[in-house]
């Protein structure tokens, strides 16, 4: 278990941790421990399984110890640099299978080939009949597997990260074989060969460690460097910083990025980012929603915290703002504070390691604006954050004429996920939802707003503050927004089925489509 | 004075040329009065490759590429709206539409009479833009080598896995 799953997060940097990256990962292990009963089945038939079970457990334990080592340059070497997001969807699938593959085949077939050989060697030393000594290794493994899963997610990731973590479970795995052989002959000098075996790795491994620290994930581009790293329960985190040119300076939040994405952006002044991020969008309620005295947000997804600076550095002059936001990973809001200023105090309170339905349902509280930008794996809306139950609680959760703002990722107004996302929320607001083309991205903002109208008049949108004029300006051309009806027809999400990877896949399949068709998505 | 210069203005306003006036709006950063204007005439090349200009530059290349192959079919030799071709094809990473658009583009240049001094100007877009084409394509390459290799590596390590298998289920003592 403590190999599925840092199995994941070794190549989370490259592949992200999608589901396909997870189908690969568990089913090369499956396989591996498929091959191994049946390895260790036919090899148990024969003498001394004891001795065979060392040896099997000290050629695991190298083996693992190794992983950490290659995983980049193999990675690397299926991987071409600078692959945009949507470009890399088949390299995902096919990428992480063979590093999955040449890295966790082996050592998974030895350690399945553990359990019969373990099953004989029971059976034969306690004179027990296969099922009761197959029932007592089971047990026992799979007690160890209970040790390995949570050790592996709250202790040994984080504690030791991932190397520390790979070679801890060969340090394991070397003292498991050192005892089976030593039982097996019954000498002491016998546990002098798997020492030198394990030092032997430990320090080819750490030898090795160098070229991993430098490739512990994609590199950033020639000019750019990585202030921060580091491993959380949940994800692979760094913050990255470009060169300080014309266009100013400018800081990324990443996690699991392999690609040309990025999860925060920070430059020096708050306020209105260029041309081209979503962020600027969640400026405008506070412009539309035409309210003085206070206005409060509620941030699902907070991050680095780059929707509260754009909203507060473009906020109409004279409102008092007032911000809450929830953030799934302690690390980033950690990273966030230290390079990105992110503040807290008590007009900006930040809840780390909440998921964000959680976080909304324990809020007693309404707000003028509820943001919306969680993401999973890079590209994947978690299904739990955009079914219709969930739009209606936060829905439950607005003032009147308050708004709900979202950022969806898609390849048009049809885009079966952006669709989709978007009908689910006017069925649960009851209402209209407006759905924006971000200019100079693949990006879309929902808005939906609770018992007042959409700020629209005719085909046009309403007019804001001068602060966010030039976030409107581009959307004066027909084609950049869509109204979403209540009553449109077509499937919605409900969190008893919210397919929302199948709709991810369509949406890059149908997007490359439409793209090289030369077809007019806006 | 003040009623005669008046006139004088609305008089100039009535025979400006409707594409002109257009223009004057886009330059003036007045999207609504040049999207208005624009909704007002007919299709024509020019007036497509005004609408192109104006996707392009709000950052909605496939807007942008659905005006210029209207205006395009309008008239097939449009120098402007060839070279918004490449380009958006670039944007949008679509190496075969990047070399139909470059290859019509030099065809154009070619086969239009430009100035002596416009010329050069023409023909050291259409060497850019074959350039960019060609690391396009190369990148499409790479991509398509490493999805190969990819691919390769993992049909065959299962295949060795399955080979070693049945190599060890023969050999060994049932």
């Amino acid at each position: 278990m403590i190999m599925e799953l840092a199995a994941v997060r070794l190549l989370a940097p490259w592949f992200g941790t999608s589901l396909v990256v997870w189908t690969n990962v568990i089913a090369v292990v499956l396989l591996g421990l498929a091959g191994g009963y049946w390895m260790g089945g036919r090899l148990a038939t024969g003498s001394a399984p004891v001795s065979k079970l060392g040896g099997m457990l000290l050629l695991a334990g190298p083996l693992t110890a190794f992983i950490p080592a290659f995983s980049g340059p193999l990675a690397r070497f299926f991987l071409p640099s600078e692959l945009a997001l949507h470009e890399a969807a088949s390299l995902v699938l096919w990428g992480s299978l063979a590093v999955s593959l040449v890295l966790f085949l082996p050592p998974a077939a030895l350690l399945g080939a553990v359990s019969p050989l373990a099953v004989e060697s029971v059976a034969r030393m306690d004179r027990r009949s296969a099922g009761n000594a197959g029932g007592k290794v089971l047990a026992s493994g799979t007690l160890g597997s209970l040790v390995g899963v949570f050790s592996t997610s709250h202790v040994l990731v984080p504690q030791l990260g991932l190397i520390g973590t790979f070679l801890t479970a060969s340090l394991f795995l070397c003292l498991a074989g050192a005892l089976a052989l030593r039982v097996a002959k019954g000498k002491v000098s016998s546990v002098a060969a798997p020492i030198v075996l394990w030092l032997a790795a430990v320090g080819l491994g750490v030898s090795r460690t160098a070229t991993y620290g430098s490739a512990g994930g994609p590199s950033p581009p020639e000019g750019w460097r990585v202030l921060q790293r580091g491993e959380s329960p949940y994800q692979s985190v760094r913050v990255v910083e470009g060169p300080d040119d014309e266009r100013g300076l400018f800081r990324y939040l990443q996690v699991n990025e392999g690609f040309d994405s990025f999860q925060s952006v920070w430059q020096e002044e708050p306020g209105l980012l260029p041309a081209g991020f979503y962020y600027n969008d969640f400026a405008l309620p506070a412009h539309w929603g035409d309210k003085s005295g206070s206005w409060s947000v509620l941030i699902l997804g907070l991050g680095a915290g780059t929707a509260v600076r754009v909203i507060e550095g473009a906020a109409p002059p004279g409102l008092s703002l007032d911000f809450t936001g929830i953030e799934l990973d302690p690390l980033v809001v950690e990273f966030a504070k230290a390079d990105l200023e992110l503040i807290e105090d008590e007009t900006h309170r930040v809840h780390a390691d909440l998921d964000a339905r959680v976080a909304l349902r324990a809020l007693d509280q309404e707000f003028d604006q509820i943001v919306l930008d969680c993401y999973a794996n890079q590209i994947e809306i978690p299904p739990h954050l955009c079914t219709l139950e969930f739009f209606r609680e936060v829905r439950a959760h607005l003032k009147e004429g308050g708004f709900l703002c979202a950022n969806l990722g898609g390849f048009g107004f049809d885009d079966p996920l952006v669709r989709t996302v978007a009908r689910t929320a006017a069925r649960a607001f009851e209402d209209p939802v407006l759905l924006m083309s971000v200019p100079h991205s693949r990006n879309y903002t929902l808005f939906a707003r609770r018992g007042a109208a959409l700020p629209w008049e005719g085909n046009r949108l309403a007019d804001a503050g001068r602060e966010v004029a030039d976030v409107l300006h581009p959307r004066e051309l027909p084609g950049f927004f869509q109204r979403i009806e209540a009553d449109e027809q077509g499937g919605v999400l409900v969190d008893n089925q919210a397919p929302v990877e199948i709709l991810q896949k369509r949406s890059i399949e149908e997007g490359h489509r439409r793209r090289l068709g030369g077809g007019g998505a806006g | 004075m003040l009623a005669w210069l008046a006139l004088l203005a609305v008089a100039q306003q009535l025979q400006e040329d409707p594409l002109d006036a257009t223009r004057s709006a886009i330059a003036e950063g007045d999207l609504r009065r040049a999207v208005a204007q624009l909704q007002a005439l007919p299709a024509s090349a020019e007036t497509e490759n005004l609408w192109t200009n104006l996707y392009y530059r709000a950052g909605a290349p496939t807007l942008a590429l659905e005006h210029l192959e209207a205006g395009l079919g309008h008239r097939p030799e449009h120098l402007e709206l060839l070279h918004r071709g490449a380009s958006v094809a670039l944007w949008l990473g679509d190496a075969k539409l990047a070399r139909l658009y470059v290859g019509r583009l030099a065809k154009a240049v070619e086969a239009t009479e430009l100035a002596a001094t416009a010329r050069p100007g023409w023909q050291a877009a259409v060497e850019d833009f074959e350039e960019r084409a060609a690391a396009l394509e190369e990148g499409l390459r790479t991509r398509g080598t490493a999805l190969m290799r990819a691919r390769v590596v993992a049909l065959a390590t299962m295949v060795l896995a399955f080979g070693v298998l049945v190599f060890v289920g023969r050999r060994s003592v049932p």
